[in-house]
């Protein structure tokens, strides 16, 4: 009686065991997927009157996104301004809950930030995206 | 002989003794006092010698990349037992530090060992036609180029933006980029990393 308790927990068990992993397995199947999917895509959040120093000679003030992100080999860039040149670099499996992205790819929530695709890259003036507040100012 | 024994036995102890009180005295010290570093820990390099590519041998471009690579020597090489090697054309499995050029603001995508074999890991400008055109002057190219070139490389070795370090003072700019966790010196108001 005591050898049959005994094996139908040790049979409960490995089933929780084999489906953790199962699962996990999975989540790393449709990490992967996305992944892929939103390999060389970014996003970006802008707003009105942003600018950043540039990190030229003059510290030139330029015209900028809130945030801008993007997808590339697995990782996610968090880029911030266009001025920063070293992003955020993170594993897109480590991103967790704090990344949502809408099922059409066009729009993803990262710490409650809503960013939209631009599918033509976004540009913040006529030229680009080196915009000199002095020049743009109307 | 047996006195002689037990004394060398009690000193040994009393040794052992004093040096872990001495080493635990260090340890709490350092946990007091912010090491003088700055850099990202996890991202340092396991080696000294790092492979550097080229996405592509533009033959236009010869002359700037030979620039990149001489502000490397005359920096980070010249002050450090460093070396970064190969500087050819990236096959598609190609380690190290990859570059790309292109007319964009130069960025690398990860700091230190997280770039290694990414594609397009780091991004220079050499014709500044649309990113900081003041730099595509003629007599402003090279000095642009090699000065990018030296911050880049910065990250490259895992260093963060010097303006970022909680000592820095206000008026340095806003931080951006990555931050360090391992202050390596007292903070430069010169720093090539500003």
């Amino acid at each position: 009686m005591k050898s049959e308790k005994t094996l139908v927990l040790v049979v409960a068990a490995a089933l929780i065991f084999l489906s953790a992993v199962v699962n996990a397995s999975e989540n790393e199947k449709k990490i992967s997927g996305i992944g892929k999917l939103l390999n060389g895509r970014s996003y970006v959040i802008m707003g009105k009157d942003i600018t950043c120093r540039a990190n030229d000679l003059a510290r030139t003030e330029i015209k900028s996104w809130a945030n801008k992100i993007s997808f590339e080999e697995g990782r996610v860039l968090v880029w911030g301004k266009v001025c920063n040149d070293s992003p955020e670099n993170i594993a897109i499996s480590k991103v967790g809950k704090s990344l949502l992205i809408s099922a059409d790819l066009n729009i993803i929530i990262y710490k409650n930030e809503v960013l939209r695709y631009s599918e033509s890259g976004p540009k913040l003036c006529d030229v680009g995206l080196w915009c000199p507040v002095e020049q743009v100012k109307p | 002989m047996k006195k002689i024994y037990n004394a060398t036995r009690w000193l040994a102890i009393l040794f052992l003794l004093i040096f872990n009180s001495f080493i635990a005295s260090a340890q709490n010290q350092s946990s007091k006092c912010p090491d003088q570093l700055f850099g990202l820990r996890s991202s340092i390099w396991k080696t000294l010698e790092i492979p550097v590519c080229w996405e592509s041998m533009d033959p236009n471009f010869e002359t700037q990349r030979q620039w990149v690579r001489q502000a490397t020597v005359n920096s980070w090489e010249k002050n450090s037992s460093l070396r970064f090697t190969g500087w050819g054309g990236c096959q598609s499995n190609s380690r190290g530090i990859r570059i790309a050029v292109s007319d964009i603001n130069p960025h690398v995508k990860a700091l230190g060992s997280d770039l290694n074999g990414f594609v397009n890991g780091m991004v220079l400008d050499f014709t500044f036609e649309r990113w900081s055109p003041e730099c595509g002057r003629p007599h402003r190219r090279q000095s642009c180029i090699e000065t990018i070139a030296v911050h880049e490389f910065g990250h490259a070795l895992g260093f963060s933006h010097e303006q970022n370090r909680a000592d820095a003072p206000a008026c340095r700019g806003e931080k951006q980029g990555t931050n360090g966790d391992t202050y390596i010196t007292p903070y430069d108001l010169n720093s090539v990393m500003n």
